[in-house]
């Protein structure tokens, strides 16, 4: 025990003796275990984590997909028949998302909720603080009963613990609170409030036909059976569905995921590009903590050598470096864990909330202990060859070999540090070729035309849901109102609404033309539908190419108008005139009243989505004074889209002021410039991005280091011969030359090894490239001279020492 | 300053400050070195002849005192400018040869010949070829030097020291690291070049090998205490 105390002391004695070498030997290691850690930890959270339900594994998520949609949602009466006819599940339910107005209690509060199904609870495995989930019962019965989250409980309620049997307001209607569930941190989507399916707007109508795909449907599955089983059985299903329904079920399949799966599928591909990076910066800083030690033992041989000749045992030297590398890796995995905290809350803030489990995440203590051990082990193989050396090798020798009186440092060349320093440089370069891709893509979409003006547009928005506005009329009364209110403000040019604004809002529906052939349900193609005020076009700048915008001869009862763009009017009527001619809602196929729209206008296509999501070119925009769409309570909500002159922000609170004047019950949300949501959209991408360009910053960090480490180390083994080069007259530039040129010759063969393994490994994340190729020559070029001018600085740091060299010290032994 | 004189210090003092405390290594020296001329430096370990040596190479500079070479005066003279006599005008041979460990017999020789830009190739391997010639190690040419013995590494040196064609050698205690039979070697070698035109000025602590040069002057305690000329050799012609 006594010794262990004093080894301690004399190791830690020794590393505060050479500051440098500690100092960047924790640095290093601190970079890259926290790095590394910090990216483990993100990857296993969102990506690889089970659900935090019981079994999850055993939940799988039911789509109904087209030949153009492949993650469809399901209909509500497909999953009766799919419910009663199957065995393979234990049970299966739908919920349809939305958001709720809760009054009362507070302030008024948007939340988000879901219709559930009677076995929502049970499938997913939901328990309870407190009351009862409701069954198939009370949802059949249509039962004005609630389950709250416990998030809400505490916050509205201040977790009143006799909060069963009380009422909550919801959208204008009293709900029974008959339980509280606790709030699951990172399941699907964070959600407040559960109502029974039933008392869903639109369920009288989804009940009475075979259309509109929208909930989202989960099953468990039963012991012993597999996804495979499950899968052939609602095939067989689906079949006699096609055959019973054919009008509305042909073309559409049935495909069965796991639940974790649907949910993280689509930031896999990001995420896989970080976890290739990860992997990257870990070799990086094994490679970097190897060399380093290695230039360090190197450096003691002859320190070991001199022990062993006075005695040492060689027990004793191992134990000595083992001390020294363990407090080493100790204090590197100190500074990491701090480095991983920093940086999982850097990516933290830099992402607001839109990919499922991130907000939760936190140090994986597995991730963390697995690059720990990784850095340990190469830690402890490099550091331990001093003692290696002097075991295997005749002291004599190795006495003599190091700085024999006979000239400059003899003719072997440190091959090993070279060709990690390679490999760091290689691996350097990739990242770089990486982040220098990430970031062109990046820019190709920021700088893909919109089709409208974001500049000095304000937007948001406002809900409808309360009771107050059961009516169309009531809600056409209201937004007439706001507009004329709004535009009447100093400072706004002009206003206007829409129910889908872009990147906001998507709704789909089928788009018909009539009198053009109809081709089966599940083949026909899709349009983006949006309800818009009069001047919503002129708000943002939409271009009209043909015939009119909406104005007031658009009144329910007239004639109902629709305006389509220009995409819809190339495919489906080219080189005739659009105007005049009419959409077809499709009502006798999905049972309900059909009613045909006349084309007004044509305006210019405008970008719905980042360019990334999969998404239909055709775009049609029906006017909000007529009733239109295959379902709808027609806005229930919308934008409100402001053009403004002047400073935005000083319009907010007179915004607020005139909603607040026309219902002080109506909340205004998500109030600011256009330009924050459109950039919202890009989030996932800012995110990866700053993540990779952060690794690639440390890598390249960490390659200069182990480049200036064996430039540097190579320098203070040759001083003399430098010494003599200075005393036969080399000059400074000679000197320069001769240094730098020794590690360029590195960094070339690294270079070349990183750019061709950077040209293969881009390939693979093709698919998260937009605007740019793989192969890009400007990124390689750009990435190349970045790697290249570090590679001259960490070169030209130990050149400008040589040339200080006073030859007359060097030469004087 | 006669047209041969090649060499002329005038009061040189060195003083090397080492925490607080002053080291007079040089305290006034005068001499005067001709073309052709032969001179050890003779005294004990410490007199400061290494110093001497070092402000001759212009590897370091007289805290006080004048110096010309070649008619020149060093003083005010830039980093490279004086990188750039030191490669002309001046061989260094030292007491641990000093060869690059890294390159062969043939590239250590070449090494000064490279640091003058403007030399062909052909030339340099010409100059090279001769020099290693005239001191017998032609034959080792591809040869690293920790395959050499000591004595032929010391010949290397020479050969080094001569490509450049300069007009001196500095020899600091050029046997210090051989023994006997080696030492007497080299020692001839240098008697032939300077029979051959060498301007050579040697420091050394055997008073044997100070017999080879023309005049010994004898360093004490940073001073000058007494100069011999030893005339039983002859002369060199001295047209180099
Ligand atoms: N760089 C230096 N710093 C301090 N003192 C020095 C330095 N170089 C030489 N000296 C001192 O100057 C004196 C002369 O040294 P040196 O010329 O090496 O003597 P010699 O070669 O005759 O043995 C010695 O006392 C030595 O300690
Ligand atoms: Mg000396």
């Amino acid at each position: 025990m006594h010794g262990l105390i004093s080894h301690l002391r004399h190791t830690i004695r020794l590393l505060v003796k050479s500051p440098g070498f500690t100092i960047t030997a924790i640095v290093i290691l601190g970079l890259g275990i926290g790095t590394n850690t910090a990216i483990f930890s993100l990857i296993n959270g969102v990506l690889l984590k089970p659900l935090p339900y019981p079994d999850p594994e055993r939940l799988v998520r039911i789509f109904q997909p087209t030949h153009e949609v492949q993650e469809m949602n399901m209909a509500y009466s497909d999953y009766l028949d799919f419910r009663a006819g199957q065995h393979t599940l234990r049970d299966l339910t739908v919920f349809y998302q939305d958001d709720f107005q809760v009054v009362g209690n507070g302030d008024p509060e948007r939340i988000e909720g879901a219709y559930v199904t009677g076995g929502f609870f049970d499938v997913m495995g939901r328990p309870f603080i407190l009351g009862r989930p409701f069954g198939e019962n009370e949802e059949n019965a249509a039962s004005h009963v609630a389950v709250i989250s416990d998030r809400l409980w505490r916050t509205r309620f201040h977790a009143d613990p006799k909060i069963v049997g009380t009422n909550i307001t919801v959208n204008g209607t009293s709900l029974e609170i008959i339980g509280v569930t606790p709030e699951q941190a990172d399941e699907i989507v964070r959600l407040d409030l559960y109502e029974p399916f039933s008392l869903n707007p639109l369920y009288a109508d989804v009940k009475s036909r075979r259309s509109g795909h929208m909930d989202y449907c989960i099953g468990r599955l039963k012991e012993g059976i597999t996804l495979r089983q499950a899968q052939a059985e609602f095939e067989v299903i689906n079949r006699n569905l096609i055959a019973r329904y054919p009008a509305t079920s042909s073309g559409y399949g049935v495909k069965l995921v796991p639940l974790l799966d649907s949910v993280v599928g689509d930031y896999s591909s990001t995420l896989w590009l970080l976890g290739g990076a990860v992997v990257c910066l870990l070799l990086i800083t094994c490679a970097n903590t190897a060399n380093l030690l290695l230039a360090r033992a190197t450096e003691r041989t002859k320190e070991m050598t001199l022990r062993a000749a006075l005695g040492a045992s060689r027990k004793r030297l191992i134990a000595q470096l083992l001390s020294e590398n363990l407090v080493l890796a100790c204090l590197g995995g100190i500074a990491g864990l701090a480095a991983s905290c920093w940086a999982i809350g850097l990516i933290k803030a830099l992402e607001p909330g839109r990919i499922a489990r991130l907000q939760e995440v936190s140090i994986d203590r597995t991730a963390l202990i697995i690059v720990f051990v990784i850095t340990l082990l190469t830690a402890l193989l490099f550091g331990l060859l001093p003692a290696l050396v002097v075991s295997r090798a005749d002291m004599a020798s190795a006495l003599r070999m190091e700085g024999g009186w006979t000239g400059t440092a003899g003719h072997e060349r440190h091959h090993s540090q070279s060709i990690l320093v390679i490999g760091q440089v290689a691996l350097a370069s990739v990242l770089l070729i990486g982040a220098g891709l990430l970031l062109r893509s990046f820019l190709f979409l920021q700088s893909f035309p919109l089709g409208f003006h974001t500049q000095g547009i304000v937007v948001a928005d406002i809900d409808l849901v309360n009771a107050k506005y059961a009516n169309d009329s009531d809600r056409k009364i209201f937004f007439d109102d706001l507009l004329t209110k709004v535009k009447q403000l100093p400072g706004v040019v002009t206003a206007g609404t829409n129910d889908c604004l872009p990147f906001w809002n998507t709704d789909y529906e089928t788009l018909c033309i009539a009198g053009q052939p109809v081709t089966e349900p599940g083949r026909l193609p899709w349009m983006q539908r949006q309800i818009v005020s009069p001047d919503y076009f002129r708000a943002l700048g939409i271009p009209l190419l043909r015939g009119r915008f909406f104005d007031n001869r658009d009144q329910p009862g007239a004639e109902n108008t629709v305006i389509i763009n220009e995409s819809i009017a190339q495919r489906y009527f080219p080189g005739q005139d659009p105007i005049g001619k009419q959409l077809d809602n499709l009502g006798d196929l999905y049972r309900k009243p059909r009613y045909l729209s006349t084309i007004v206008g044509v305006v210019a296509d405008a970008r719905h989505n980042d360019p990334e999501v999969q998404q239909t070119s055709f775009q049609v925009y029906f006017p909000y004074s007529q009733r239109v769409g295959n379902f709808g309570s027609f806005l229930g909500g919308a934008t409100l889209i402001l053009q403004t002159t002047g400073n935005p922000g000083s319009l907010i609170p007179a915004l607020r002021t005139v909603v607040a004047n026309l219902d002080p019950d109506l909340p205004l949300t998500d109030v600011g410039p256009y330009e924050y949501r459109i950039a919202r959209s890009f989030t996932i991408k800012r995110l990866s991005l700053v993540v990779v360009s952060l690794f690639s910053g440390v890598a390249l960090l960490l390659a200069a280091i182990g480049l200036y480490a064996v430039v540097s180390y190579s320098v203070s083994r040759r001083i003399r011969e430098i010494g003599v080069r200075i005393a036969i007259g080399a000059e400074p530039a000679n000197i320069v030359t001769l240094v730098t040129s020794q590690g360029l010759r590195i960094v070339c063969l690294g270079l070349l090894i990183g750019i061709i393994a950077g040209i293969g490994l881009a390939q693979l994340i093709g698919n998260v490239l937009y605007g740019v190729s793989p192969t890009d020559p400007l990124t390689l070029a750009i990435s190349t001279l970045v790697l290249g001018f570090a590679a001259l600085l960490a070169c030209l740091l130990p050149a400008f020492r040589a040339i200080r060299i006073d030859p007359i010290a060097a030469l004087r032994e | 300053m006669s047209d041969r004189s090649l060499i002329r210090l005038d009061d040189v003092k060195k003083v090397f400050m080492t925490d607080e405390i002053e080291t007079h290594a040089l305290a006034g020296i005068y001499l005067d070195i001709t073309r052709g001329e032969y001179v050890a430096i003779a005294g004990p370990s410490g007199c400061g002849k290494s110093t001497l040596l070092s402000i001759l190479g212009l590897l370091d500079s007289p805290s006080e005192g004048n110096y010309w070479l070649n008619g020149r005066h060093v003083e005010q003279l830039s980093l490279s400018e004086r990188a750039r006599i030191r490669n002309r005008e001046i061989g260094f041979i030292f007491q641990s040869f000093n060869l690059i460990g890294d390159l062969t017999v043939y590239e250590n020789v070449e090494l000064p010949l490279t640091y003058r830009g403007e030399m062909p190739r052909s030339e340099r391997k010409r100059r090279v070829l001769e020099s290693l010639d005239r001191v017998g190690m032609s034959h080792r040419q591809r040869h690293y030097p920790n395959q050499l013995s000591g004595g032929q590494q010391q010949r290397v040196a020479v050969a080094r020291a001569l490509v450049g064609a300069p007009s001196i050698l500095l020899a600091d205690e050029p046997t210090g690291n051989l023994d006997s039979k080696n030492g007497d070697a080299v020692m001839d070698l240098l008697s032939d070049l300077h029979h051959s035109g060498a301007t050579i000025c040697m420091v050394t602590h055997d008073p044997r090998f100070a017999g080879y040069a023309d005049r010994t002057v004898h360093l004490f305690d940073g001073q000058i205490v007494a100069e011999n000329s030893e005339d039983a050799l002859p002369r060199a012609g001295g047209n180099q």
